[in-house]
């Protein structure tokens, strides 16, 4: 009886892994800034954590939300236990620092700016992989997965306040980084 | 305007900001609105989002990865399944054990003139067995056959993608008394058939993957073992061929590095 009830939570586990395992994969990539082998390491651990943990998810509902918070954290958990790994974690704003840096944004009217995306598509792994940890943590969680602020927050365990500054930092400093010095990698914006 | 840019575009951050009304959003909203540089703040930060969506990498998870992903939690399954409940593993190495000694005594007591041999006996029992475990799978799928064996066997197995074959799904069977999975691949009109046998004892292996070929009407076999585990290729493909598949098979699996040039091999004819 235990054991039947065990491969119905183990099947329920597997099929919402399959859902999302392509998100979940990408996510790792990135958070491990591109190496492939740190990545499956990273999500297996994750994973087969969230494999032992599963039964005990109540609202299922939340399932890929949840399977994201288990490897958010697991990523943290490792960069923090790593000492020796390259990757730091930028130290966060206070809300003086940040209103400045919102003040202090410059419009994106610059001609540069108007550029094909084929060349920001081009330019963009290499950009996010050049970000600070959690700034590429905030940015891939909110614009390419799609979460809200609330909920990278609650993964992360962090105030909305907090990832809200990561993400403006990480958009700003992706702007930057893509625009290139001769501005033949930019952001193409549209009007 | 009471407020500065600053505080309102943190306020209403990202897009709107949030729902609830107080006087610090009233004052924000006021602020966007009389505010042209604020309404473009919001709108570039709308711009880069879509792009960045737009032009982010989105990879799929390689196959090898999904499978060793999946093997890893079947694995850790079927640890978890052992702890809980081993009756059911027994009554199958009960079921097993009691067939193979009905065979042995109608050997003994029955009609010894006609009494067959111990290979055929084996054969009996083996198949006396797998009648009590009759059940396959067809997918193709490597996932789902991967899934579907881990719920049969109390051992998780690759599943790996091989060239040029298309995979047909999945069977149990039984060898020696011991319940193994038969994984099946269609190469052009023939079915190659990749066992992967539990072996009774922890067999020593180590360096090298070494295969042993054989071939028994018209048949090849080509196996090798990891520890606690024997693996065969069996079909009537070229040798060659089933040996290629093998060496695929054991690639996929991450171990390429540990063997050898399958040609150096042991060679019976049976």
């Amino acid at each position: 009886m235990k054991r039947r009830y065990q491969n119905s939570v183990a099947k329920a586990f597997e099929e919402v892994l399959s859902e999302h395992l392509a998100a979940l994969y990408r996510t790792s990539l990135r958070l491990c800034a591109g190496r492939e082998a740190d990545a499956e390491d990273l999500l297996q651990d994750a994973m087969l954590r969230a494999f032992e943990g599963y039964a005990e998810l109540k609202d299922t509902a939340a399932a890929k939300s949840w399977l994201f918070t288990i490897l958010v954290r697991t990523n943290l958990n490792r960069i923090r236990a790593i000492s020796r790994r390259a990757e730091t974690l930028a130290a966060d704003m206070d809300v003086t620092a940040f209103e400045e840096a919102l003040a202090h944004w410059t419009p994106l009217r610059n001609p540069e700016e108007e550029l094909f995306l084929s060349h920001l598509r081009e330019n963009i792994r290499d950009a996010l992989d050049s970000l600070d940890a959690s700034l590429r943590e905030a940015v891939w969680l909110v614009d390419v997965e799609g979460f809200r602020l609330r909920e990278v927050g609650t993964m992360l365990g962090l105030p909305e306040g907090t990832v809200a500054s990561r993400l403006f930092r990480a958009r700003r400093a992706l702007r930057e980084l893509l625009r290139g010095e001769d501005g033949v990698a930019g952001l193409r914006v549209r009007r | 305007m009471t407020m500065s840019c600053g505080s309102a575009r943190r306020i209403l951050w990202p897009d709107g900001g949030p729902q609830a009304i107080s006087p610090e959003i009233v004052d924000a909203q006021q602020h966007f609105a009389e505010c042209a540089g604020c309404r473009q703040f919001a709108s570039d930060m709308r711009v880069i989002s879509d792009e960045l969506n737009a032009a982010a990498p989105r990879v799929d998870a390689p196959l090898d990865v999904r499978n060793r992903l999946f093997k890893s939690i079947a694995r850790l399954r079927s640890d978890r399944a052992e702890a809980v409940s081993r009756p059911a593993l027994l009554a199958g190495i009960t079921a097993s054990v009691a067939a193979a000694a009905l065979v042995a005594a109608i050997a003994l007591f029955g009609s010894r003139e006609s009494s067959p041999g111990s290979a055929m006996l084996a054969t009996l029992t083996e198949d006396h067995v797998r009648s009590l475990h009759d059940t396959r799978l067809d997918s193709g799928s490597p996932q789902e056959v991967a899934r579907w064996l881990a719920e049969q066997l109390h051992f998780s197995v690759d599943v790996p993608v091989l060239p040029n074959t298309r995979l047909h799904g999945a069977r149990l069977c039984v060898a020696d008394g011991r319940l193994g999975a038969v994984v099946e691949y269609q190469s052009g009109t023939d079915l190659v058939s990749y066992f992967v046998i539990p072996e009774s004892s922890n067999s020593d292996v180590k360096g090298s993957t070494h295969f042993s070929y054989a071939s028994r009407d018209g048949y090849h076999v080509v196996s090798w073992r990891e520890p606690g585990y024997l693996h065969a290729m069996v079909g009537s493909i070229p040798e060659r061929r089933l040996a290629d598949l093998a060496h695929a098979c054991i690639k996929a699996m991450g171990r390429i590095a540990s063997i050898g040039t399958p040609f150096i091999a042991t060679r019976s004819r049976a």
